[in-house]
Formats: structure tokens, C-alpha cells, sequence
């Protein structure tokens, strides 16, 4: 089988921005954290390629801990996410009694339409002393499952009345078999999708939050650094470097994995 | 009766990265002015992309191999169909001289627009005229057709399938084109619709005098429409004559194939289906296609291709048996 | 003891459409239809929109009916214990319109033909394989080409000859089958049609689903025409065919494209019936608004099915010869 170069490309680019994110933090000379290590408000060069921050760390070892933990966040937002999604999703879809039903679809759509960001927002701001990036994976998830579950749920609704579920039925084949032998594939294609999807989305709200100072400020993630700079007037500084390099590679993650699920979806005839 | 398009020797197919898919191998046709003719086929047989290559309408993966188009409209003027760039082709000579209706066509209709929009797109980009004149001009014409005004105002969504093929059929007929070309034009349609549609396009013909080919595997709607058809089998021409002639005295063996299998209501006679199935043509076997199938092959069969012979006046026939 | 093999009475099903879903309309209204113990090929035959598929998928005990029932062998197929719908499930098979929907495109085909005969005949993975290579040569493959593949690597009319290997596997006593070969190429068809009629020979009993009335004549017995949800003309197949009494019957047949038929086909005028949701919801005779014949009395009332010697037509013209 052909892999397609544009494949080729974001996975490519994917694998260096791992490498950035996960192996480069060992060979970090310093503890990129820590204030006052390198001189201040150096602009880009040889020797500090992202430039330094007002209050002295290296932005490039800073930008490359910040993207592993924004990452690591995003991940597990979107697997716990993805988790209760199938669960709650296929018990919607599959369950017999009507008004089981219809509460867990009503749970389903409540949770797809309160609106997360205030909720989060609130969240954050109350337990600002205890957030790490595991308890801000948490919160996002708590909001995450929803509007994947629907889909799940309608996906399986629609699975339900294709044929070959009918031909399974007459080959004698019970609901459980149905649904891990013959749904699965469909709903694991689709989560993979979804996955990526979440993982963008979790990144992309820990950074709205992190701006509003409501994220983790000792860990440092690319919502963090843009919360100091902006706190520190980089921009009406001139201190361009310490907001732009971040956002960069922020996009670039984003619209890489976008790429991906865009090819994965392509490939496996998901929506 | 005077000729009004002549393909000679048509080959054309679908490049694609593991194969080539030989759909059209080697046609060569002449239809003439005031006829209806049907090509007739099963899946797989050609006929959507032969009908494709006379229109011009050659994009990847589908390309034009070899072979001559021609097509002879009125007032004297030639197109070499062939030859003309899409670009080309769309300013001069699609709608004009020559329309296609594409299978399924009732559903590529605008679902925002309005009837009366549409026809006000198709006046704008070829006679440059306004909104308010196309709308009259519109009404006019749908009326000539016989249909209803309220057509007009409506959205496709809010026609019956069968209403909305009639009006891509007028839409095809707008400019009086030589050729219309329809692929399959019934077959979404129940009897009924189906009947209605065609009985329709067939009046449009009478009255314009022009030519219609109509690409359908129904043999039954081959029968009624018809005034000519020709047979194709596996990307070649097997048969080619009167449709009377044709249903009275089939003569190659997989036309004959095909007639007999047809049930016919009051006729419960057991019939007999074809064995095997159509050739994958991206590897048809060698000598005449339907060689595999034939009741009545020879070795010649398998080793040469049949030529297309007159075998009467005006039956044309590509088998071996008959030479 | 029941003498009827399936029945089902009265049966009526609504979707709802508009706002919310308030506004119901009847896709089946008031449908009646027995199969009885001997073997016998009952078509339904309508055009799409007329609520066949949704009546095979009731009879079939897929969807539940909104009104009445459908009894097999005297028993309600909505209430049956798990034994009793083990049964039905094996004596009363389905195949399927689009035979590439039939088997989940990702899986491989065999896995179907194996579970049906290890789950509706009991038989253990040795024997299962015998009986599955045996019904695949009455259907005219080998086993060897059917094995490890999946749909898409098998044409159209093989696969559906696979769907119908798979139902005969169960050895029902009744086939469900919606638009068998509607799908299939036209040479074929009558190699799949003769096979149904083998079959009905051998004790198999078929319900026809179709659009196709040609297809219709060559195999069945009795025939059912269904217009809008509602059954207006069933009886022996020839001479509900061939006879045409309920004047949607006669439209219909005339409307068919046949060789020979040419002049007859082009000449008359036909008022094609629309898609309206309304019209189904009409109190009086559904085919009342287009009909040529119609009265008051028609759009009106509802007509009964009145008995024109061996068919049942839902025509108030017809009252006085019941």
C-alpha cells in the first residue's frame, strides 16, 4: 500500500515535533524554568535560537518542556475523553428501555450544550492552588466526552439499521457479538478521528485558559509562557520572540494534527 | 437524413495507478439527425463513458486514447470533438450543439436555486441575458413543453422525481441542440414517472427533430423508445440496427442472450440467464470478449476479434458466425 | 395447531414528520397477508415509497408495528420467548436488496456462512463447513473462491448469490426478499429468479418484494399490489396481472415497457402520482385524486377489499360484484 506524501509530510513533521517536545528536554543544559539563568531579553541568535525572556530562561529550551507538557495534557484529556465517549456513546445507542433512553441522551445533549468555557473557566479559577496539567486534563475531560458521545451515539443508531446488522441477526449472532465484531472497527475509526480532534481541542483550551493566568503557573506550559510574556508587556516591549515563538510551534501542532485526522478520515471513509 | 455524428474508431479508458481499464475499445458509430437511439448494456460495459467521450467531457482518470469524434451541426459547422479542449468545448459547443444529461441527473439540480434560476444561469452564460428576460423567455418555453408555470417558482426539493426530470430534459433541449445525450435517464424513476418522462422526451424529439441517444441497460425501455439502437458488451459495439429489426431477428449471440432472458407479463416460460459473468476490464480476455460465455464459440473466437459487418441492410453485426 | 405458516392482521405503522415529529402519517396502513403451510410466492409489489420495506422488516419482527400483528405459526413475533424466536429466526430468512450492504464491507463474507450453520443448524465447525460448501454449489461457486474474501472483492451477482447461500444455510421455511435482483445485471437476474422457483418446488416459501412486475408474473403465485401503505389488489398472480381490475393495477401494467407493446406505450395519457406527505393521509381512497373513475363516494370513504371472483379489490367500484 502507497503511503501519500502529504502522509509522509505530517507525519514527518508530527515525529519532529515530538522529538522537540520529549527528547530534547534531556539534553537541556539548565533548568529552562528557572528565572535568571541566561541573560534577559536576548532576541533570536546562534547560541539562544528562540531568543531569551525578561526574566532570563531560555525560550527555546522553555518552548520545547512547555510543548511536551501541553502535549502530554492534551493527551490525556483526550483519552479519558475518548473513554467515556465509547462508553456512555454505545450504552446510549445500544440500551432497550425507552426511558433509559432517553435519559442518557438527555445527559448526552445537556453536556453538549452547557457552555464549557465559563464552566471551566470557573473550575480553574477555584482550585487555582491545586492545578497541575493532570488536574487541568481532568477538568477539560469533564466537558470533553460530550459531543463525541453524541456522534458515537449515531453512529451506532445508523449501524443499527444497515443490513448487515439484520444478516448478523438472522446468522444468529447476539447484540454483543454485533456490537464488538461488526461495530467496533466503525467506532474506532471514527475515535481515532475524534482523538485528534479532542487533543487539538484540549491544547488549544488550556492556552485560552493559561492566558487568563487560570493554568498551572509553576509547570510551564505554551499557555503559560504566553500568560508571562503578555504579563511582562513583551509585545510593547519589542520583546517579540517570547510570544511569537510558542503561538509558531502551537500552530504548527495544530494544523499538523488536523492534517491527520483530515488523511486518517479520508482513508477510512469516516465524516 | 443526413449524418450527425461520426466516431470512428473510439478508444478511451480510465488510467489508473495499477491498471487501465479498457472501457471503450475501438468504437466506431454514425448516428444520423431525427432518430433516437439507444445504447444498450449491462454494468461495467462502457456505455456511461462512451456517451462521456462523445461529449468531450474527458477528465482524469478518464482519458481519450485514440480515435475521431465528429460532429456535423446545422448550419454546416464541424467540431472536432476529439481535439477541443474542455474550455472550448463549454463556450461553443455543450448546450449548444450538443447536451448531456448525466445519470441521475434530477439530483444535480441547484437545491438553492430556483427553477426559474436555473434557467436564468444557463441564458446568462450563454446569451447574456438579464434576470427579468430570462425569466420570460423561461416561462415561455416550459410552457411549449406543456408543464406547469408553478414549476418555475419552485426549488428542486419541492418537485416529484419525475417532474424534475422533465425538467432537465427541457433544461437539455433549451438551445435546440443536435445531440442530446442521455445516460441512463429513467433509472431512479418508478414505471410510472419512467413512462411519463420518456414518453415526454420522446414528443420533445418529434417536434425538434433532432437526435436523442439514450444509454440504458432496460431492454424493455430500448423497445418503446428507440428507433436504432446498438449493443455493447465489455467496452465493444456488438450489435447495431433498427430496434424492430433488432428485437425480431437478434443476432449475436449475447443480444439474443439478452432478449431471451427478458420475462414478459403473460409469459411464463422458463427463461435462461446468461453463465458467467462480464469480463474485468482491466484484463479482457483475448479474441472476441464474449468468447467465455458464448454458447456457440469457436476456436477462431478466442484467438481474433470480430469485425463490425453489415450483415443486411443497415444490421451490423461483430461475430465470428457470421462470416 | 395453527394452519397458517405466517399471518399478520391489520398491521399499521406511522412516522412522523414536521415539527417535532407531531404529524403522523401511516407508511403501512391496514395490511393483511397470510402465508399458509404449503410452499408459495406471494410478491408484494408497489412502487418505492409505498411502505414495502418497512412491512418486510415487520414481518421479519425487525420493527415493531404500531397496530396489529404478525403471528407465525399462530405465535405473536413480538412476544416470542428465546427459544420460540430462536426458531423463527431460523425459518425465516432474508435477503437482501443491495448485496454489498449485506455483509459488513470490513469483515470477511464466510463469517456469516459459518455462524448461520453452526447457530441454526447446531452443527459443529467439520460439518458446518460440509453444509456450507454444499449450499455454495447449489448457488454455483466453490468454496474455495468464497473463503477469506470480502465483499468488494466479489462482483454483484456473486455476492448476492452468497446472501442467498446464507439464507438457504438456515433451511428456512419462508425467504423475505426485498428487490432480490433489482441490483443485479439483467442477464443475471433470471438465473437467481429460476433458482427461487427451484426452491419453491423443494418447499421453500417466498415473499417477493419488488417494483418490477415483469419479474413479478414470471415467479409468483399470488400477488399483492401496494399503493401509500395500503394493499388495493391481491389475488392469483395471472389474474390480478393479466385482469388489472383496481385502476392503479391497469396504470401500472400499462406503464410497463415491453417489445411489442410500442404503440399502446406512447399513446395514453397518465396522471403520474406525486410524493406528498398528504396524500397519505387522505380519509377516503388514496388513489382517489389521480384516479379516472373516481366519485364522491371514493375521496370520501375508504373502500374495503370487495371479492371479484379469486382476487380482492379495495374499489367501490367493484362493491357490487363482491
Amino acid at each position: 500500500m502507497k503511503i501519500p506524501l502529504s502522509l509522509k509530510i505530517t507525519l514527518g513533521i508530527i515525529a519532529s515535533l515530538l522529538i522537540f517536545a520529549f527528547i530534547l528536554p534531556y539534553f537541556a543544559p539548565y533548568d529552562p524554568r528557572r528565572w535568571a539563568t541566561v541573560p534577559r531579553d536576548n532576541p533570536p541568535s546562534f547560541t539562544y535560537p528562540f531568543g531569551t525572556t525578561t526574566v532570563g530562561q531560555d525560550l527555546f529550551w522553555l518552548t520545547s518542556y512547555a510543548l511536551r507538557n501541553s502535549i502530554i495534557l492534551g493527551i490525556l484529556t483526550a483519552s479519558i475523553s475518548v473513554m467515556i465517549a465509547f462508553l456512555l456513546g454505545s450504552l446510549a445507542g445500544f440500551v432497550r428501555g425507552t426511558i433509559s433512553r432517553y435519559a442518557l441522551t438527555l445527559l448526552i445533549d445537556s453536556f453538549c450544550l452547557i457552555p464549557g468555557l465559563p464552566v471551566l473557566i470557573v473550575l480553574a479559577y477555584s482550585w487555582r492552588k491545586f492545578l497541575s496539567p493532570v488536574l487541568i486534563a481532568l477538568i477539560l475531560s469533564i466537558f470533553g466526552w460530550a459531543w463525541p458521545s453524541r456522534s458515537v451515539r449515531s453512529l451506532i443508531l445508523s449501524l443499527r439499521e444497515r443490513s448487515f446488522t439484520y444478516t448478523s441477526i438472522l446468522s444468529g449472532f447476539g447484540m454483543m457479538r454485533i456490537f464488538f465484531y461488526e461495530y467496533l472497527p466503525y467506532i474506532i475509526r471514527w475515535l481515532a478521528v475524534s482523538f485528534l480532534g479532542l487533543l487539538n481541542w484540549a491544547i488549544g483550551m488550556e492556552t485560552t485558559i493559561a492566558v487568563f493566568g487560570l493554568s498551572t503557573l509553576e509547570e510551564a506550559t505554551i499557555g503559560s509562557i504566553i500568560y508571562w510574556a503578555l504579563q511582562y508587556q513583551s509585545i510593547l516591549r519589542g520583546i517579540w520572540w517570547w510570544v511569537t515563538f510558542p503561538i509558531l510551534l502551537l500552530a504548527i501542532l495544530i494544523v499538523t494534527l488536523y492534517e491527520l485526522s483530515k488523511i486518517i478520515s479520508e482513508f477510512t471513509g469516516v465524516k | 437524413m443526413s449524418i450527425v455524428l461520426k466516431c470512428l474508431n473510439v478508444k478511451g479508458g480510465y488510467e489508473l495507478s495499477e491498471a487501465y481499464i479498457d472501457a471503450v475499445s475501438n468504437v466506431s458509430l454514425e448516428l444520423r439527425t431525427n432518430e433516437i437511439f439507444g445504447i444498450a448494456g449491462e454494468s461495467g460495459c462502457g456505455k456511461s463513458t462512451f456517451i462521456k467521450t462523445i461529449y468531450g467531457y474527458i477528465e482524469p482518470p478518464l482519458i481519450l486514447k485514440g480515435g475521431t469524434i465528429e460532429l456535423y451541426g446545422r448550419n454546416g459547422k464541424t467540431f472536432n470533438i476529439s481535439s477541443l479542449s474542455l474550455g472550448y468545448l463549454r463556450k461553443n459547443v455543450w448546450w449548444k450543439y450538443i447536451s448531456y444529461i448525466p445519470q441521475n441527473a434530477m439530483n444535480v439540480l441547484n437545491p438553492t436555486m430556483r427553477i426559474r434560476d436555473h434557467f436564468a444561469e444557463i441564458y446568462k452564460e450563454h446569451m447574456g441575458l438579464k434576470k427579468r428576460d430570462s425569466y420570460t423567455r423561461a416561462q415561455e418555453y416550459i410552457e411549449s413543453f406543456g408543464l406547469p408555470n408553478e414549476v418555475l417558482s419552485a426549488f428542486p426539493h419541492q418537485l416529484s422525481g419525475g417532474m424534475r426530470q422533465r425538467v432537465v430534459i427541457a433544461l437539455s433541449l433549451l438551445f435546440e441542440p443536435d445531440i442530446v445525450l442521455a445516460d441512463e435517464p429513467t433509472s431512479a424513476l418508478d414505471v410510472i414517472n419512467q413512462r411519463v418522462s420518456l414518453v415526454f422526451l420522446r414528443k420533445a424529439q418529434r417536434k425538434l427533430k433532432n437526435t436523442i441517444v439514450v444509454v440504458s441497460h432496460d431492454m424493455g425501455v430500448q423497445s418503446v423508445l428507440t428507433d436504432r439502437m446498438g449493443i455493447m458488451y465489455a467496452g465493444k459495439i456488438v450489435e447495431i440496427g433498427e430496434t424492430q429489426t433488432i428485437f425480431e431477428n437478434p443476432l449475436h449471440p449475447y443480444t439474443k442472450m439478452l432478449i431471451k432472458s427478458l420475462p414478459r407479463l403473460g409469459d411464463k416460460t422458463r427463461r435462461v440467464g446468461a453463465k458467467g459473468q462480464p469480463p474485468d476490464l482491466r484484463n479482457p480476455p483475448p479474441g472476441c470478449r464474449f468468447h467465455p460465455r458464448c454458447p456457440y464459440s469457436k476456436p477462431i473466437c478466442r484467438k481474433e476479434e470480430p469485425t463490425l459487418l453489415e450483415v443486411e441492410q443497415g444490421h451490423y453485426v461483430s461475430c465470428w458466425l457470421m462470416e | 395447531m395453527s394452519e397458517l405458516l405466517l399471518e399478520a392482521r391489520n398491521l399499521a405503522k406511522y412516522f412522523g414528520y414536521g415539527f417535532l415529529g407531531r404529524t403522523k402519517f401511516p407508511a403501512v396502513d391496514n395490511v393483511s397477508l397470510t402465508m399458509e403451510n404449503f410452499p408459495k410466492i406471494l410478491t408484494i409489489a408497489g412502487e418505492s415509497g409505498c411502505g414495502k420495506t418497512t412491512l418486510a422488516r415487520i414481518l421479519l419482527g425487525f420493527i415493531k408495528p404500531d397496530e396489529g400483528v404478525v403471528l407465525y405459526k399462530g405465535k405473536n413475533v413480538h412476544k416470542l420467548k428465546r427459544g420460540e424466536k430462536k426458531l423463527f429466526r431460523k425459518e425465516v430468512q432474508a435477503i437482501f436488496q443491495d448485496p454489498y450492504e449485506t455483509f459488513n464491507p470490513l469483515k470477511k463474507v464466510d463469517t456469516y456462512l459459518f455462524g448461520t450453520a453452526k447457530h441454526m443448524l447446531g452443527v459443529n465447525s467439520k460439518e458446518a463447513f460440509a453444509r456450507v460448501e454444499k449450499v455454495l454449489e447449489f448457488v454455483g461457486l466453490s468454496i474455495k473462491e468464497v473463503v477469506g474474501k470480502k465483499p468488494r472483492e466479489f462482483s454483484g451477482g456473486q455476492l448476492q448469490r452468497i446472501s442467498i447461500a446464507r439464507a438457504l444455510l438456515a433451511e428456512p421455511r419462508l425467504i423475505i426478499a426485498d428487490e432480490p435482483v433489482s441490483m443485479i445485471d439483467v442477464s443475471l437476474r433470471m438465473n437467481i429468479l429460476n433458482m427461487f422457483k427451484d426452491l419453491k418446488e423443494q418447499g421453500v416459501s417466498f415473499i417477493y418484494i419488488t417494483h418490477d412486475l415483469a419479474t413479478a408474473y414470471y415467479i409468483s403465485d399470488e400477488i399483492a399490489i401496494m399503493y401509500r401503505g395500503m394493499i388495493v389488489e391481491v389475488g392469483p398472480a395471472s389474474e390480478v396481472l393479466l385482469n388489472q381490475y383496481h385502476p392503479y393495477t391497469k396504470t401500472l401494467v400499462k406503464s410497463l415497457p415491453e417489445p411489442g407493446k410500442r404503440e399502446e406505450w406512447l399513446k395514453e395519457k397518465v396522471n403520474p402520482p406525486g410524493l406528498e406527505i398528504k396524500e397519505f393521509l387522505v380519509p377516503g381512497c388514496k388513489y382517489a385524486d389521480i384516479c379516472p373513475n373516481s366519485s364522491e363516494k371514493c375521496i370520501k370513504e375508504r373502500p374495503p377489499l370487495f371479492k371479484v371472483g379469486n382476487v380482492r379489490v379495495a374499489c367501490w367500484n367493484y362493491q357490487d360484484q363482491d
